[in-house]
């Protein structure tokens, strides 16, 4: 084949171009750590990133739910645990108050006791937290027992609050009043026990127990309950934290370049371009004229 | 007996033959790098001879009488020429198609931390810490601006498309009319060529390059005529654009053409539109597309729609804005009862378009106007929003997951998107491949092309020399001649 300047001239820089171009390509990859550019690079692979990372954003957001979740929990799993702790001391009293060796006065400060005790239950049950009232269901700007006699009126709301811990489930976290106090018309209501006990002390009549026995029984009740649903929380969150994990690894394969692997190729590209650089050097300088003299 | 001074006649003709080589040897070298240009040789032949007497035939001899230039000619391969244009039309193609490929790609931004997904992302988790607290102003805020970037994001990219399609369509009309300047251009050398004959070397070399860029742009069959002119046909309809020395039709841009980057700008022009509806009608989905929902249990609803108390119920409504309309705002009437929410964006559902889509401007100034809650109660007369309830953009959070009526078929709108950007991905990949195929063929045939027409330095140098001898021999001919007459007029008659 006959050969001239121009053609030599033309797939050198041709060569060079290319090869300038890839190494321009990996270069890119090197400096950016990320294999992906644009869809073209990988176009699956692309989708499937765009995917991951938008599952993982979702995740994250699962996390955070689950953190208020936990947050909305230990904050109930404490107020029930004070109000127990009341409830305790409100029946010993009542237990002590049917003892039949005491004085009317010691009765009366008995009952000025359990009045006392009560008092400190509505202040639970009114419990708010970073301004909202737990146990009063939807309506978290409102106490569900605004009042002293509130208890004779279902004066809360029941509505649940749930937070979405994955993309179909949503976890309800709180505890409404009727499940911890009882509802209006209910004989066990503990509010309404506790004045019975109270009422009881003054007129002297025995102190009813087995009513408080059975309100303290429900608030036990719906306290392991607040106890299982924080500890499927916990599982949760630590499910999402696993699976964020594997979502990140998943996503580092598919747009993270491999540094070793990278750099190797890098290099040899390097020494490719020089290679071209001077082998072109070399070719395009020389014709017959400088032979000829 | 010939005559004494034939050998002068014979001496300057090999002057003059030397002298032509080396003036095209010159030729050749000077225009070395000159666009088009084919190597021109000259061909020698022997000048008619004499009849002198011999003695050993009965015929008579032939005496030479040298050299004669029978012509200067260029040297050229037409089935190379022919499949040249041939592959630099589906070049030309491509080339535009991957160009606007290549664009697309970097208009939709994918991907990336600050495009559409992330977008619709982000508003998505602001949904769902305004279903965290409800009653926030704050989560509604980041709402606001997170609705805002995502119409802003849309937007920028509809924009992008549409300032593409535009170019396309500018550049559609210049190629054409580029075309038609090739086409006269051409004419005007056929012309030319008429008058000065076929061995108008330069000419031929004008007249080919400008019919390669016109290959460039659309496809055409050439055929050479025995005068020398040219008739060149569109080969989609074989309608005739020149005729020897008269134009036959001129190009407009809105006739159907193939190959070439006519039809490359045609066919991306049209791959731009399809995008840019894909994209218009995922934002279309999105806003207005039909969704179910499920609304829980005890839930009342804004617009009135009757929902049971006691279980969940399967509720149509019209996209984002009909879900968002649903729920039940912050936000109080004169008469105090609260509001529902209002349309999230602004748009026109019928004809759709992202570019007059926008964030409802009512939202803009009064965050309240965003509903989180699907419950309400009456109290004292007037209507209270629950506003403890995030049943609504626990809903809208969601979405992200659910399948929205796009284009008349039920999709996720992330799915929709990435699909429309791997889609893109792989008709750039193709493109991608296509263009370096075919300019590895069009490289390989220009460069057997090359080795055809090409100048030569080395052999022009070579030829030169090779010229140089024969002039300088040519030149010591007619000196010798000299000293023949020398020895015959001064030494023969001086005695």
């Amino acid at each position: 084949m006959r050969i001239t300047q121009q053609m030599l001239h033309q797939s050198s820089v041709r060569q060079m171009h290319q090869n300038l171009n890839r190494f321009n390509q990996i270069s890119q990859q090197v400096s950016t750590g990320k294999l992906l550019q644009r869809p073209s690079d990988d176009p699956f692979g692309v989708s499937k990133s765009m995917n991951l990372k938008s599952t993982l954003a979702a995740n994250e957001q699962y996390e955070r739910n689950t953190t208020n979740a936990s947050l909305w929990l230990d904050e109930t799993d404490q107020v029930i645990k004070q109000t127990v702790n009341v409830l305790h001391r409100a029946r010993e009293l009542a237990v002590q108050g049917n003892t039949g060796t005491l004085s009317d006065s010691d009765r009366a400060a008995i009952a000025e006791e359990v009045e006392h005790l009560t008092d400190q239950i509505r202040q639970f049950a009114n419990t708010k937290v970073n301004g909202k009232y737990l146990f009063n269901g939807q309506k978290t700007n409102q106490p569900p027992y605004p009042e002293q006699d509130s208890y004779q009126i279902n004066s809360f709301d029941t509505g649940a609050v749930a937070f979405a811990v994955s993309d179909s489930l949503s976890i309800k976290v709180n505890v409404t009043a009727d499940k911890l106090f009882g509802t209006a018309d209910d004989e066990t209501n503990l509010f309404k026990t506790l004045t019975n006990v109270t009422t009881s002390l003054r007129s002297g009549e025995s102190v009813p127990l087995e009513e408080m026995e059975k309100g303290l029984n429900r608030i036990l009740t719906s306290w392991a309950e607040v106890g299982a649903v924080a500890e499927r929380v916990e599982s949760i969150a630590n499910r999402l934290k696993d699976s964020n994990l594997q979502l990140t690894s998943m996503l580092s394969k598919v747009e993270d370049v491999d540094y070793a692997e990278a750099i190797t190729k890098l290099k040899s590209e390097e020494s490719i371009y020089q290679a071209s650089l001077s082998v072109t050097s070399k070719i395009i300088q020389s014709s017959l004229v400088d032979f000829i003299r | 007996m010939v005559s004494t001074f034939h050998s002068l006649e014979l001496g300057k003709r090999g002057l003059f033959a030397g002298q032509t080589g080396v003036t095209t040897s010159g030729h050749n070298i000077a225009n070395a790098n000159t666009k088009g240009y084919s190597r021109q040789q000259v061909n020698l032949t022997t000048s008619p001879s004499l009849d002198v007497w011999t003695s050993g035939e009965a015929n008579s001899g032939q005496l030479g009488s040298g050299v004669s230039v029978e012509s200067i000619t260029r040297v050229r391969d037409q089935f190379l020429d022919r499949q040249y244009r041939e592959q630099s039309g589906t070049l030309g193609e491509w080339s535009v198609k991957q160009d606007t490929l290549a664009k697309l790609e970097t208009i939709i931004n994918e991907p990336s931390e600050n495009g559409l997904r992330s977008a619709m992302d982000q508003f998505w988790g602001a949904w769902e810490d305004l279903a965290n607290e409800p009653d926030s102003l704050p989560a509604r805020a980041v709402i606001k601006e997170s609705a805002q970037a995502f119409v802003d994001t849309a937007k920028s990219i509809d924009r992008s498309m549409t300032q593409l399609k535009n170019d396309l369509s500018s550049q559609l009309t210049s190629r054409v009319s580029e075309a038609n300047s090739y086409l006269n251009q051409i004419v005007e050398i056929n012309k030319s060529i008429q008058q000065t004959g076929k061995q108008a070397n330069d000419l031929l070399d004008q007249r080919d390059l400008y019919v390669e860029e016109l290959s460039k742009l659309v496809s055409i069959n050439v055929e050479e005529r025995s005068n020398g002119v040219l008739t060149i046909k569109l080969a989609s309809d074989d309608t005739t654009l020149v005729e020897g020395t008269t134009i036959g039709t001129v190009l407009e841009s809105d006739r159907q053409m193939s190959g070439g980057s006519i039809l490359g700008t045609m066919d991306s022009i049209r791959t731009v539109e399809s995008y840019q509806r894909k994209l218009n009608e995922m934002v279309k989905g999105f806003v207005f597309g039909d969704i179910t929902v499920e609304i829980p249990a005890g839930s009342n609803l804004a617009d009135g729609t009757p929902v049971s108390d006691n279980q969940n119920s399967q509720v149509p409504v019209k996209g984002i804005n009909g879900l968002h309309r649903i729920g039940w705002s912050l936000k109080e009437d004169e008469n105090g009862n609260s509001q529902a929410g209002a349309s999230l964006f602004l748009g026109d559902e019928t004809n759709f378009e992202i570019a007059s889509l926008e964030v409802n401007p009512a939202i803009k100034e009064d965050s309240r106007l965003i509903a989180a809650s699907l419950r309400s109660e009456s109290v004292n007369g007037q209507q209270k929003v629950i506003s403890g309830n995030g049943d609504l953009a626990q809903l809208i959070g969601k979405l992200r997951d659910q399948g929205v009526t796009i284009d008349g078929d039920t999709s996720n709108i992330r799915q929709y998107f990435q699909s429309m950007v791997s889609e893109l991905g792989a008709e750039t990949r193709t493109s991608n491949r296509q263009m370096t195929n075919y300019e590895t063929a069009l490289l390989a045939t220009d460069n057997r092309r090359q080795s055809v027409t090409g100048v030569s330095l080395d052999e022009e140098m070579a030829n030169l020399i090779k010229y140089q001898h024969a002039y300088n021999a040519a030149a010591r001919i007619v000196t010798t001649t000299d000293e023949l007459l020398d020895t015959i007029i001064n030494r023969m008659a001086a005695r």
